[in-house]
């Protein structure tokens, strides 16, 4: 569910369909952790192909925040050695599940360079993407 | 082609969705191709096809809950005459939340259960139970290049006319999240007791909440209607009659739906 629907459930309540679909909207999420609650990193990228989306870039779903750890891991040299495609050893770092939709042009390279790694490697793309991002902002300090 | 969608609904027990969906499913497939599904454990529509009442037993594991479980209706589809087939259903149909869940599918799990059958058949007819359910919004959730609709059943009561808008939302969520083609062919008066007094106002007041929706045929009660799930359409010398009001009903329906088709 997106943020809108979020927002506008807080405003109006739902009625008794809507909570029903929403109900379905927790149990994927209570599945999808039970799926990976040893920390495994989860690769859930929605791409969304809708035309009236491209200016809505990355939204970010709290309802779908699962928090298993606050370890961070600086994925970094990994992810360079695997885009210039050399052999990369992987970390195994503790991680959120979270779900977002992307533009699907970055959705396909990410893909095509994660086809490249293994399980978890496209997590750790975007990531890294967001935390050099965020490093540029100010926003959290250069690890 | 692929099949057109019609699902019979109305969260009030009793206004003639297993009889109506039955009816329509049989007159259908005098000329085109029919899969009838039964979404409803009490397996009436099941029942009124196949002349069946020890549902539990004949059909252990043979239903619809196994096929939405597997993903694959093609093996609980069962030939009831040509042209008109059928995935039953019986009361453990129950536990079909129950597995949904363990099984992590969601509430589109009907459309990709029904996937690989779709451009076999002209239409596909849904009864569906009197609730807000998985049993019900399955089928609302499932979708068709061929046109997915509704037939929402009224009876002409109070507590009828109360659950229309609540399906009405039914309808809008499913559209919403899974289903955005999905249209209201229609609403079906049915069982109207013509002496009752109310019908009038009864008639005035949905034609006010929801305009053009009202299907001009009204289906009436009639005896030999209600003696079709014992008689059975094979041979029946009151067969004529008790079609009688479904027969222009269909003619309306296909006609509503074949100009929301989608064009190409
Ligand atoms: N046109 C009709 N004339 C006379 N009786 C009818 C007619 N339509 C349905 N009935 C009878 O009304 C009763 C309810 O019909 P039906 O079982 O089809 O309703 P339903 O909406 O499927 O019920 P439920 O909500 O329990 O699934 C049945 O006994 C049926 O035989
Ligand atoms: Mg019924």
């Amino acid at each position: 569910m997106s943020n809108k629907n979020n927002l506008k459930d807080k405003i109006k309540k739902p009625n008794a369909p809507q909570a029903f679909f929403n109900s379905y909207d927790t149990k994927e999420n209570v599945n999808d952790s039970n799926n990976n609650n040893n920390n495994e990193t989860i690769d859930e990228i929605n791409v969304k192909d809708n035309n009236t989306n491209n200016n809505k870039n990355i939204e970010i779903n709290n309802n779908k925040t699962y928090v298993n750890d606050n370890d961070v891991v600086d994925d970094n040299d990994y992810l360079r050695e695997l885009a210039a495609g050399k052999k990369a050893i992987k970390k195994k770092p503790k991680k959120v599940f979270t779900s977002f939709y992307m533009d699907p042009d970055l959705a396909a390279e990410v893909d095509k360079i994660a086809a490249r790694g293994e399980k978890g490697d496209k997590s750790r793309l975007i990531n890294q993407g967001i935390r050099s991002l965020l490093e540029e902002y100010g926003v959290i300090n250069k690890s | 082609m692929t099949a057109t969608i019609v699902t019979f609904g109305i969260s009030k027990g009793g206004c003639s969705k297993s009889t109506s969906s039955g009816i329509t499913s049989y007159l259908l497939s005098q000329e085109e191709r029919v899969l009838a599904i039964d979404m409803d454990g009490q397996g009436n529509l099941t029942s009124f096809l196949t002349g069946e009442y020890d549902i539990c037993n004949v059909f252990e594991e043979k239903t619809v809950l196994e096929a939405i479980i597997e993903g694959d209706a093609r093996p609980y589809i069962i030939r009831i005459q040509e042209n008109l087939d059928l995935i039953p259903s019986n009361d453990f149909l129950a536990t079909l939340p129950r597995h949904m869940y363990s099984k992590g599918l969601k509430l589109n799990a009907l459309q990709k259960t029904l996937e690989p059958v779709m451009k076999d058949y002209d239409w596909i007819i849904i009864d569906t139970p009197p609730s807000l359910s998985e049993q019900t919004i399955l089928p609302l959730s499932t979708y068709s290049e061929g046109g997915s609709h509704v037939v929402i059943m009224f009876d002409g009561s109070m507590f009828a006319y109360y659950a229309i808008p609540k399906f009405i939302e039914m309808v809008e969520g499913a559209k919403e999240r899974y289903n955005p083609n999905l249209n209201t062919a229609g609403i079906l008066f049915s069982l109207i007791d013509s002496r009752a007094k109310e019908n009038e106002v009864m008639l005035e007041s949905i034609e006010e909440d929801h305009p053009n929706l009202k299907f001009d045929t009204i289906i009436k009660r009639k005896a030999s209607t209600r003696r079709l799930p014992i008689a059975g359409f094979d041979g029946n010398p009151e067969l004529k009659n008790a079609l009688e009001y479904y027969i222009p009903f269909v003619k309306e329906l296909k006609e509503r739906v074949e100009q929301k088709q989608p064009q190409g």
